[in-house]
C-alpha cells in the first residue's frame, strides 16, 4: 500500500534503484542558499535542470508577492521543454540539502499544475552519492516520448481539485490566523520585526515555524514521529484548517510538503510576506510569541 | 462493608490579581496561574480553565503510562503527550480531546493496552467521557533495544 510519505518522498537508495523508471529533475534555487563550493561534481545522469525562477513561478505584479504561481499551461509547457509530462515518474532533487525547500516549491507546482507523480529526493544530491549513485557532467536531454503529448496538453495530468494542493488567498490567510493555524517559515528575525520598520514582523497570530528545522544534521528530513512531535507542537495537526507562509512561498513549501508526508493539508500563500508587508491595509504584529485570537471561543461559559 | 468516612482530596484556594483577568490558584506547595481568555476581556496567556481541565488529563495519563506494566527494576518510560480540543468555531458545546501519545520503549501492543488501562483506571475520564469524547493516538517507538 502506498502511504502518504511514499507518494511524495523518496529516500536516495529507493530512487537509485528505480534508475530508469523515474525521471530526474534538478531544481536550482532562486537565489544563493548556501556558501562555499558545491559539495558534489555533476549530476544525476540524465536529469534536466531547472530553476524556481522561470519554471516554478511566474512574473511578479504590482499586487502579487515576488515569486507568484505560474500558470499551469507555462508549468508544462516548461517542463515539456525538457521533455517531462504530467503522466511521467518525476524525482525532484537540489544540489545541496540547504536547497531543499526549492524542490518542495516545485512538487507544490508540479502536483498542483497536475503532474500525477511527484516525489522529492530525501537528502538532495549528497544522499544519492552517499547510496552509490553515478553523478555525470551535465548534458541537456533529448526531447523524449512522453504520455503528456503536446506542450500544455492535459493528458496524462490530474483534474486541478484533485491535487491535494491548496493556495490561500489573503482572506483565507486572515481567517486561518484567527481560527486556525497559520505557520511563519521565515528565520526568527524576520518573524519577529523591527521596532524601526512597523511593515516589518508577522501576520497576526501566525505561529512562527522555521522550516529548516525540518531537517536533521544528516542532512536528511527528521524521522516521521520527529516530525509530527514538531507540527503538533506548532499547532499544525488537526480538523482545524493550517496555512503556511514566508518570503515568497518556497520555503514555506517545506512545511506544505512535510504536512502532505504526515497526511495534514496545509494550504500555501504564495504571495507570502513579500505581498503582505506592501499593502498597508494589512495587520502586522510584531514580538517573539505568538499571540491568541479573540475570535476563538475558549470560554467554558 | 464500605466505610463512610469521607477525606479531602483535592483543597485548592483561588483568588483574584491585580490583573485584570488573570488568577491564581494555589494548593499545597503550589500556584498555578491561570487567565480568562482575550474574548472575555482577560490577558489569553497563561493556562485558561480549558486548558486546565485538559491538563488534569495529560498529567494523569502522563503518570499513568510513565509507569504501568514495568516490571519491578525496569527503568520507567518517557511520555510526551501533545492534547488539544477540536470543536467547530460556532459548536456550543465543549468539543472532542485528541491525545497523541509518545511512549517510549513499547509496541504498538503494549501502547493499547496501556491506553485500556488509563481508560479503566482514570477517574476524570470516566467522569468526563460523556461530555468530552477522547481519543487517544498512541505512537510507539518500539521496545528498548
Amino acid at each position: 500500500m502506498t502511504t502518504p510519505r511514499d507518494a511524495c518522498l523518496v529516500d536516495a537508495r529507493t530512487a537509485y534503484a528505480e534508475g530508469s523508471r523515474s525521471v530526474f529533475v534538478e531544481v536550482a534555487p532562486w537565489r544563493v542558499m548556501a556558501r562555499g563550493p558545491d559539495p558534489v561534481t555533476g549530476s544525476i545522469p540524465g536529469a534536466r535542470r531547472t530553476r524556481v525562477t522561470p519554471d516554478f513561478a511566474g512574473p511578479p505584479t504590482a499586487t502579487s508577492g515576488h515569486l507568484p504561481l505560474p500558470g499551469p499551461a507555462a508549468v508544462r509547457d516548461a517542463l515539456a521543454a525538457r521533455g517531462v509530462g504530467p503522466a511521467d515518474d518525476i524525482v525532484l532533487y537540489t544540489r545541496r540539502i540547504e536547497e531543499l525547500s526549492s524542490a518542495t516549491r516545485a512538487w507544490f507546482v508540479l502536483t498542483w499544475a497536475g503532474f500525477r507523480s511527484v516525489r522529492v529526493l530525501d537528502g538532495a544530491l549528497p544522499a544519492w552519492v552517499r547510496a552509490g549513485g553515478p553523478t555525470a557532467p551535465f548534458r541537456q536531454a533529448q526531447a523524449r516520448s512522453t504520455a503528456s503529448g503536446p506542450a500544455g496538453d492535459l493528458v496524462g495530468a490530474a483534474a486541478p481539485d484533485d491535487s491535494g494542493r491548496r493556495v490561500l488567498s489573503v482572506t483565507r490567510v486572515l481567517d486561518i490566523a484567527r481560527y486556525g493555524t497559520l505557520l511563519d517559515s521565515r528565520p526568527a528575525g524576520a518573524y519577529n520585526g523591527s521596532p524601526d520598520d512597523p511593515r516589518t514582523g508577522h501576520v497576526p497570530h501566525a505561529v512562527h515555524a522555521h522550516s529548516a528545522e525540518l531537517i536533521a544534521p544528516d542532512g536528511l528530513l527528521r524521522p516521521p514521529a520527529e516530525l509530527r512531535k514538531w507540527f503538533l507542537s506548532h499547532r499544525a495537526i488537526g480538523a482545524h484548517e493550517v496555512g503556511a507562509y514566508c518570503g515568497g512561498g518556497v520555503s514555506s513549501s517545506l512545511l506544505v510538503f512535510v504536512g502532505a508526508l504526515l497526511g495534514q493539508q496545509v494550504g500555501l500563500f504564495v504571495d507570502s510576506w513579500s505581498a503582505w508587508t506592501r499593502d498597508a491595509s494589512l495587520p502586522v504584529e510584531q514580538g517573539a510569541a505568538a499571540t491568541r485570537s479573540a475570535a476563538v471561543d475558549t470560554d467554558c461559559a | 462493608m464500605m466505610s463512610d468516612k469521607v477525606t479531602v482530596t483535592s483543597n485548592l484556594h483561588g483568588r483574584t490579581t491585580d490583573v485584570r483577568g488573570r488568577y491564581t490558584i494555589g494548593g499545597p506547595g503550589f500556584e498555578i496561574v491561570s487567565d480568562g481568555s482575550v474574548r472575555s476581556g482577560g490577558p489569553g496567556e497563561e493556562a485558561g480553565s480549558l486548558d486546565l481541565l485538559v491538563a488534569s488529563l495529560v498529567s494523569c495519563a502522563l503518570n499513568a503510562f510513565r509507569h504501568d506494566f514495568v516490571e519491578s527494576g525496569q527503568p520507567e518510560r518517557q511520555v510526551e503527550i501533545f492534547a488539544r480540543i477540536e470543536r467547530k468555531v460556532e459548536g456550543d458545546y465543549l468539543g472532542a480531546l485528541i491525545m497523541e501519545c509518545f511512549i517510549d520503549g513499547v509496541d504498538n501492543v503494549t501502547a493499547e493496552e496501556l491506553v485500556a488501562e488509563y481508560k479503566k483506571r482514570c477517574r476524570i475520564y470516566n467522569a468526563l467521557k460523556e461530555s468530552l469524547p477522547v481519543t487517544f493516538v498512541p505512537h510507539a517507538s518500539g521496545p528498548l533495544g
